[in-house]
C-alpha cells in the first residue's frame, strides 16, 4: 500500500505433455506476468520454438466478439464473466461455436428480410402520407387515374360491402382508402394509392364496384384531412415492424443461458490460450518466465511442482540480480495493492502513469491531498450532500450495468468528494450557501461577506494563507517522498543534488522560513544575511557538483555546466515559488464558491424584496444546482491539477511498468 | 483577425475530431465480420450508432446509407459554425455538394418515370428531403409529370438555368448525363468562387486539397468511360472538371488516348504509390477500376495528410476535415454493401 508490491523473477521448464495442465494452474492462481524469452534472452531464444496457439486464439477470440455483437444489437447487457472449470473449458470446439453462431445469424438474416420488406411499404405509405397534404394544397396538378405524378388519388363511391371488400384487398399495396362520408346508400371515399402499383389497384376498385367521380377543388381540403386511415396503416406497419425487431431479440434471448455458457467457457479458453502463446518450446519441453508479487511466490512454486508431479525446473530471481544481468530492458512491474476503497484514487494516479518498481505508491497520500483540497474549495454540507447521492446513484446504476466501469469508478470517488464537503461544509458553518448551524471552525461565508470571522481567520488574506501553508506541507511532503524514492533506488547524486532532492529541498526550507519571517515583521525586515547565506547561497552553489557527478566521463565542460547550473536555479527558485503560490487558487476556488452563493441570495431577494415568493425560490434553486455543478467540476480538476503538477512533480516517477497478470479475476 | 484568432479554435476542434475517426484497420475488421448483422452492430459505441439502430429498426441497408449520409452532412454543416467570412463561404460551398447530389438523385428518379418510363418510386424514401438550402422541394421534382413542371419546381433556384438549358438535350439524348455534369461543374465552380475570396495561403492550400480531389473525379470518369463506354473523344475530354491539382487537360488527353489508361495514371503517380503491381496483376476491369479509385484515394489522403503536417492555421484543416469525413463514410457505406453482397473481406480492403 506504501510501496509497490516486491516482485520475484520466475523462470520455469516443464515436460510438453504438462503444458495444458500448467497453463491451467498459471490461469488459476492468475499471478504471473509474462515476459516474452526474446525480451529476456534476445540472442538465444532462437533456438526455441513460439507457441502453436495463433490459428486457435484467433478463432476463439472471434467466437466471443461475435456473441458480444450478438448481444449487443439485441440490446441484452454484456454477460458478465463467472468463474468456470478450466477443464470444462478446455472441452469447448470453438469452431461448432461458430457454426451455430452462423445459424444463428441466418435465422436473424430472414427476420431481417421481413423486417426490410415491412419497412418498404411503410416506406411507401409514408410517401402516400407525405404527398396527400401536397395534393390539398394544391402544389401539385391533381391527378385521377390518368395522372402522371407518383401519387393516384381517386374519389368515388361504392356499396357498404363493396367498401370493406376494398379494405381487405388494399391491405396488399401500398394505398389507403378514405371513408369520406356517405351519399344515398353508398359510401364516398377516396383511395390514394402509388402509381407504379395502378393496374393492379384498378382491378381492385373494378371488383368492389367503384363508381368514379371527378375530383373538384372543394374535396381536396377533403383529402387533406382524411388521412385517418393511411396513418392507422403506418401505425399497423410499425407494429408489425416493432414485432419483428422484439422476435429478433426473443431469438437471441431464447439462445442466451447456452451463450453465456459458451462465452464463460470461451473466455477461459481464450485466457488458457493466451497464456500458452506466451511459452516458448522444443521438441519435449515448454519454458516461460515472468513476475511474481513475493508474497505469492510460494503457493505458485507450489502449484507448478504439484501439478506436474515435481518434473519441472523453477528457478527464483530477485529484482536486483535481473537488473544486473544482461538484460537491461527488463523491468519489474510496478504492483499497487490497495484496499478496495482506495480504487478511485489509484485511478487517479493510474491516470497519471505507472510509478517506477520500488517507489511510493502515492494512492493514500493522494487520497489524502485531493479529498484536502477538494473540501477547501467546496465547503458546503448541502451540496457535498448532493453530491453523495448523485455519486451513489451512479454506483447503483454502474452495478446494474447502465453505466461503465470508469463511469462507476468516477461515482465513488463523487460520493468520497461529497462526503469531504459534508464535513468541511460543517466545519465552515455552510448549508446550501445558508448558516443553518454555527461553523465548527470558521464562519467562510461570513469572511467573505465581509461580516464574519473571528480568532484566527477574519479576513480574506488568512485564508488565503491557509492554503499557502497548506500547500508549502503538500510539496514538502512531495520532497520527503522522493527522498525515499531515490534512497530506495539507490539514486544518490539526485537525492542530494536534484532540484527535488536534498539541497533543493533546504533551499525551498530556508526559502519558506525567510518569507513567513519577511511577512511577521510586516514585510519590512528580511532574516538575517548569515542563516540566508547558508541555508540558500550554500546550497545553490552546491548545486553546481551535480553536473560534473552527473557527467562523469564525458570531457570537462564548465562553460555548458555552468549554463546549465543557472538554469536549474532559475528552476529552482521560481519553480518552487510558483508550485506554492500556486495553492491560492484552493482558496480562488473557495471564494468563489461563497460569491456565487451569495450572489443568488442577492438575485433571489431582488426578486421578492418582500419575503421569499415562488421565483426567489426557483433562482435559489437553480443558483445552487448551477454552484454544484460548475464548482464541483471546477474543484475536482483543480484538485486533480495541483495533485499532479504540484505534489506528482516532487516524486512520482511515472516511468512503471503496470502488473497485468492473465487471470480469471474480472477486476 | 489573426490567421490564430480564425482558424485556431476550428483547427483544434477538427483535429479532435479527426483524431476519433474510424481508421482503415477498424473499417477490415467490420469488413471481417461474418454477416451484415454483425458488421452493422460494429458501429455501435461510434459516432455512427444511430445508423445501427436503424438498421435493427428496420432491416433495410439504404435506410443505413440514408443516416450515414445525413450524419456526415450534419456533420459537415456544423463546420460552419466555427467559421466566419471567406473561410465560412468555402464551407458553406463544400456543403452544397449535399444538395447537388439530392437534386441529382431526384432528377434521376423523375427521368426514370417521365422519359426512361421505369418507375423507381421505390427510391424516393431514401431521398434527403433536408438539404434543399435553394428552396427546391425534392417532392416537387419527382413528382413533376413533364419537363415544364420540373422547370418550374426548380425555378427561382440556381438551377433553374442549369436545367433550362439542359433539359431539351435530356430529353433528345434520353440522357441526364450533360444536365448532372452541368450541375457538377456548377459545384465546383461555386467552390472556385469561395476560393478565391480567400487570402493567398488559405487559397492555394484550399486549391491543391480540392485539386487533388478533381484529379481523381477526372481519372477515374475518364477510365471508366475508356473501359466501359467508349464515348466520343470530344465529348470525353469536354466532360471534364476543371481546377485539377496534377493533371491538367494535356495529360489527361494522353492518358484517354493511351491504349492502357490505367497504367499511364500509374505512371505517373508511382512515385507516390507502391500498390502498382496490384493494379497490373488484375484482369477484371471493374476489380482494376477498384483498384485505381483505392489508389487514388491514397493519393489524396496522403495530400491530406501533408497539410494537417504543416502550418495549421489556414483553411486546410477545414477542407482536410470535409474530405476525411466523406471518406470515412463512404469507406463505411463500402463494408457494408460488401458484407451484404458478400463480397470477401480479403477483396474489400482494396476497396478502401
Amino acid at each position: 500500500m506504501i510501496f509497490t508490491s516486491p516482485m520475484s523473477y520466475l523462470v520455469a521448464v516443464v515436460l510438453k505433455e504438462d503444458s495444458d495442465t500448467v497453463a491451467a494452474e498459471l490461469l488459476a492462481q492468475g499471478v504471473l506476468h509474462f515476459v516474452k524469452i526474446e525480451e529476456l534472452d534476445p540472442s538465444g531464444a532462437g533456438s526455441l520454438l513460439p507457441a502453436d496457439v495463433g490459428g486457435e486464439l484467433a478463432v476463439v477470440k472471434e467466437a466471443r466478439r461475435r456473441i458480444n455483437a450478438l448481444l449487443e444489437v439485441s440490446e441484452i447487457p454484456a454477460i458478465v464473466p463467472v468463474p468456470v472449470d478450466t477443464a470444462d473449458a478446455s472441452g469447448l470446439d470453438p469452431n461448432s461455436v461458430n457454426n451455430k453462431l452462423d445459424s444463428l445469424v441466418r435465422e436473424m438474416e430472414v427476420i431481417r428480410g421481413r423486417q426490410k420488406k415491412v419497412q418498404q411499404d411503410i416506406n411507401r405509405l409514408e410517401e402516400v402520407a407525405r404527398q396527400l397534404p401536397l395534393v390539398s394544397s394544391g402544389a401539385l396538378q391533381l391527378a385521377g387515374s390518368g395522372g402522371s405524378h407518383f401519387l393516384a388519388v381517386r374519389m368515388g363511391t361504392l356499396s357498404p360491402d363493396g367498401y370493406d371488400r376494398l379494405q381487405g384487398e388494399l391491405g396488399r399495396y401500398p394505398a389507403v382508402a378514405s371513408r369520406i362520408g356517405m351519399q344515398d346508400d353508398r359510401v364516398i371515399v377516396m383511395v390514394a394509392s402509388m402509381k407504379r402499383h395502378d393496374s393492379e389497384i384498378l382491378s381492385i376498385l373494378q371488383g368492389a364496384e367503384f363508381r368514379e367521380q371527378e375530383i373538384s377543388g372543394r374535396d381536396a381540403d377533403r383529402i387533406a384531412t382524411s388521412g385517418t386511415e393511411l396513418q392507422d396503416k403506418i401505425g399497423e406497419l410499425k407494429r408489425q415492424q416493432h414485432e419483428h425487431q422484439t422476435h429478433l431479440t426473443e431469438t437471441i434471448r431464447n439462445q442466451l443461458p447456452t451463450l453465456s455458457d459458451q462465452w464463460q467457457k470461451l473466455r477461459v479458453r481464450e485466457l488458457l490460450l493466451t497464456i500458452r502463446s506466451q511459452f516458448s518450446r522444443t521438441t519435449h519441453a515448454v519454458l516461460f518466465t515472468g513476475w511474481v508479487p513475493s508474497a505469492r511466490r510460494t503457493a505458485l512454486d507450489e502449484g507448478l511442482r504439484r501439478k506436474t508431479s515435481g518434473k519441472c525446473h523453477i528457478e527464483w530471481h530477485g529484482v536486483r540480480e535481473m537488473e544486473d544481468s544482461d538484460s537491461p530492458g527488463l523491468q519489474a512491474p510496478s504492483e499497487l495493492r490497495n484496499p478496495g476503497f482506495l480504487r478511485p484514487f489509484q485511478m487517479l494516479v493510474s491516470n497519471f502513469g505507472t510509478p517506477a518498481y520500488g517507489t511510493v505508491d502515492p494512492t493514500l497520500l493522494v487520497a489524502v491531498a485531493y479529498l484536502l483540497m477538494f473540501g477547501l474549495m467546496f465547503g458546503d454540507a448541502g451540496h457535498g450532500l448532493i453530491l453523495a447521492l448523485v455519486g451513489t446513484i451512479g454506483v447503483i446504476l454502474g452495478k446494474r450495468g447502465k453505466l461503465s466501469p470508469g463511469m462507476t469508478m468516477l461515482s465513488r470517488l463523487v460520493i468520497w468528494c461529497g462526503g469531504t464537503a459534508v464535513v468541511t461544509g460543517m466545519l465552515f458553518g455552510s448549508y446550501f450557501g445558508m448558516a443553518l448551524l454555527p461553523p465548527l471552525w470558521f464562519d467562510y461565508h461570513g469572511i467573505v461577506a465581509g461580516d464574519g470571522g473571528a480568532g484566527m481567520f477574519d479576513s480574506i488574506f488568512d485564508i488565503l494563507t491557509l492554503t499557502i501553508f497548506f500547500g508549502v506541507a503538500v510539496i514538502g511532503v512531495g520532497l520527503i517522498l522522493n527522498w525515499i524514492n531515490l534512497i530506495r533506488t539507490r539514486r544518490w547524486v539526485p537525492l542530494i543534488f536534484d532540484k527535488a532532492g536534498i539541497l533543493g529541498g533546504i533551499i525551498y526550507g530556508m526559502g519558506i522560513w525567510a518569507a513567513a519571517s519577511f511577512a511577521a515583521s510586516g514585510f519590512r525586515t528580511l532574516p538575517a544575511g548569515r542563516p540566508l547565506l547558508l541555508g540558500i547561497g550554500l546550497p545553490a552553489l552546491l548545486l553546481f557538483a551535480k553536473f560534473p557527478l552527473s557527467h562523469r566521463g564525458e570531457g570537462v565542460r564548465i562553460g555548458w555546466w555552468v549554463m546549465e547550473w543557472l538554469i536549474e536555479l532559475l528552476e529552482v527558485f521560481s519553480g518552487y515559488l510558483a508550485n506554492t503560490l500556486s495553492f491560492m487558487r484552493v482558496a480562488g476556488l473557495g471564494i468563489a464558491h461563497v460569491t456565487l452563493m451569495i450572489a443568488f441570495f442577492q438575485i433571489a431577494e431582488m426578486a421578492s424584496p418582500n419575503g421569499q415568493n415562488l421565483v426567489s425560490i426557483v433562482i435559489l434553486i437553480l443558483g445552487n444546482v448551477l454552484v454544484i455543478g460548475l464548482e464541483g467540476l471546477s474543484a475536482g480538476i483543480q484538485s486533480l491539477r495541483l495533485n499532479y503538477y504540484e505534489f506528482f512533480s516532487k516524486y512520482f516517477n511515472p516511468t512503471g511498468t503496470n502488473y497485468k497478470p492473465i487471470s480469471l479475476d474480472v477486476s | 483577425m489573426t490567421r490564430v484568432a480564425t482558424y485556431g479554435f476550428v483547427n483544434a476542434k477538427l483535429r479532435a475530431r479527426i483524431s476519433m475517426m474510424l481508421p482503415r484497420d477498424w473499417m477490415l475488421q467490420m469488413a471481417d465480420a461474418h454477416s451484415l448483422t454483425e458488421a452493422v452492430a460494429k458501429l455501435n459505441g461510434t459516432p455512427y450508432e444511430s445508423a445501427s439502430v436503424t438498421y435493427q429498426k428496420t432491416g433495410d441497408l439504404k435506410l443505413v446509407e440514408a443516416e450515414l449520409l445525413r450524419l456526415e452532412r450534419d456533420d459537415v454543416l456544423g463546420v460552419q459554425r466555427f467559421l466566419a467570412g471567406a473561410p465560412a463561404a468555402l464551407a458553406e460551398a463544400l456543403f452544397r455538394r449535399y444538395e447537388i447530389e439530392t437534386l441529382k438523385n431526384a432528377l434521376r428518379v423523375w427521368f426514370a418515370r417521365t422519359v426512361a418510363g421505369r418507375p423507381s418510386d421505390d427510391v424516393v424514401a431514401y431521398l434527403d428531403h433536408d438539404t434543399t438550402r435553394s428552396g427546391f422541394s425534392v417532392d416537387a421534382i419527382v413528382n413533376a409529370p413533364d419537363m415544364d413542371s420540373l422547370l418550374l419546381a426548380l425555378s427561382g433556384t440556381p438551377y433553374g438555368a442549369i436545367a433550362a438549358a439542359e433539359l431539351p438535350e435530356v430529353a433528345q439524348r434520353e440522357s441526364l448525363f450533360r444536365l448532372e455534369l452541368a450541375l457538377d461543374r456548377r459545384h465546383y465552380a461555386e467552390l472556385r468562387v469561395a476560393i478565391e475570396a480567400l487570402d493567398a495561403q488559405d487559397s492555394a492550400v484550399a486549391k491543391r486539397l480540392l485539386g487533388i480531389h478533381i484529379d481523381l473525379l477526372n481519372l477515374l470518369w475518364v477510365v471508366r468511360v475508356k473501359e466501359f463506354y467508349q464515348l466520343p473523344e470530344q465529348e470525353v475530354l469536354g466532360s471534364l472538371l476543371s481546377g485539377g491539382a496534377a493533371f491538367n487537360e494535356r495529360v489527361i488527353e494522353s492518358i484517354y488516348r493511351s491504349d492502357a489508361p490505367l497504367e499511364s495514371i500509374v505512371g505517373v503517380l508511382s512515385d507516390r504509390y507502391t500498390g502498382a503491381e496490384t493494379l497490373a496483376g488484375e484482369s477484371d476491369d471493374i476489380r482494376r477500376l477498384a483498384l485505381l479509385a483505392a489508389m487514388l484515394q491514397e493519393v489524396l489522403m496522403h495530400e491530406i495528410h501533408r497539410v494537417m503536417g504543416g502550418y495549421p492555421f489556414n483553411v486546410g484543416i477545414v477542407v482536410a476535415y470535409v474530405l476525411l469525413r466523406q471518406n470515412e463514410v463512404r469507406m463505411i457505406t463500402t463494408v457494408l454493401n460488401a458484407r451484404h453482397y458478400g463480397i470477401a473481406p480479403d477483396a474489400v480492403g482494396s476497396m478502401l
